[in-house]
């Protein structure tokens, strides 16, 4: 299972990221990174490349930066996906 | 934190909440602001909340077929939107700085923020 975040609402995915569940940060989702990281520093947390470069974040370690072709394959290997858009 | 300015003549209040190119809001809220600058309003223009994301200057906005807003929001004194502000606990909050910003923007605290609005004439929330 892996989790999809759309919006900066870090304490919607806190319940699985307790579980040490994978998150996806896309869109606004970008802006939880910071906070998600030192949450829960054994989870693996991934961001779309264009969604955070174009937020003008700064890089952060920890923070796995994918391509829209690897986000998709992320979706379809850890099948299934939680969306959580607001 | 720096004092208000005194404001003489009747402002409105414009308040950006939210993070950029996700939705409409922050396009929608400058181009209220300058609309109401051609129509001769005095504007107050302020960063609250997830709206101070705006003011990060890194952003590779074309990346995702967007023109960038800091570049539009740093041509707001051109258009007579002098008075920009942004909430410090949001930026506190966010881990924004307003050293890096090319525009004068003047950080506001929460009560003061209560101030400017309750003197306003009108204040629109984007």
């Amino acid at each position: 299972m892996i989790i999809q975040l759309l919006s900066n609402t870090p304490s919607k995915v806190a319940a699985y990221c307790e579980q040490g569940l994978s998150v996806i940060l896309l869109q606004n989702g970008v802006y939880a990174a910071l906070s998600l990281i030192a949450d829960y520093p054994k989870c693996t947390f991934y961001a779309v490349k264009n969604d955070y470069f174009a937020s003008g974040l700064p890089r952060l370690e920890n923070l796995i930066l994918v391509s829209d072709m690897q986000w998709v394959d992320l979706c379809a290997q850890q099948h299934p996906v939680i969306t959580i858009q607001q | 934190m720096s004092d208000l300015p005194v404001l003489q003549n009747p402002y409105i209040v414009i308040q950006t909440t939210q993070a950029p190119y996700s939705t409409s809001d922050a396009t929608d809220c400058l181009e209220a602001a300058l609309a109401a600058t051609n129509i001769g309003m005095q504007v107050v223009y302020i960063f609250v909340g997830d709206g101070v994301y705006q003011l990060l200057k890194a952003q590779q906005s074309t990346l995702i077929s967007h023109k960038s807003i800091y570049k539009k929001l740093s041509a707001l004194p051109m258009f007579d939107v002098e008075l920009i502000f942004a909430q410090t606990s949001a930026l506190t909050t966010h881990h924004i700085s307003l050293n890096d910003i090319s525009f004068a923007v003047s950080p506001i605290s929460d009560a003061q923020l209560v101030q400017i609005c309750a003197k306003a004439t009108q204040v629109l929330v984007f």
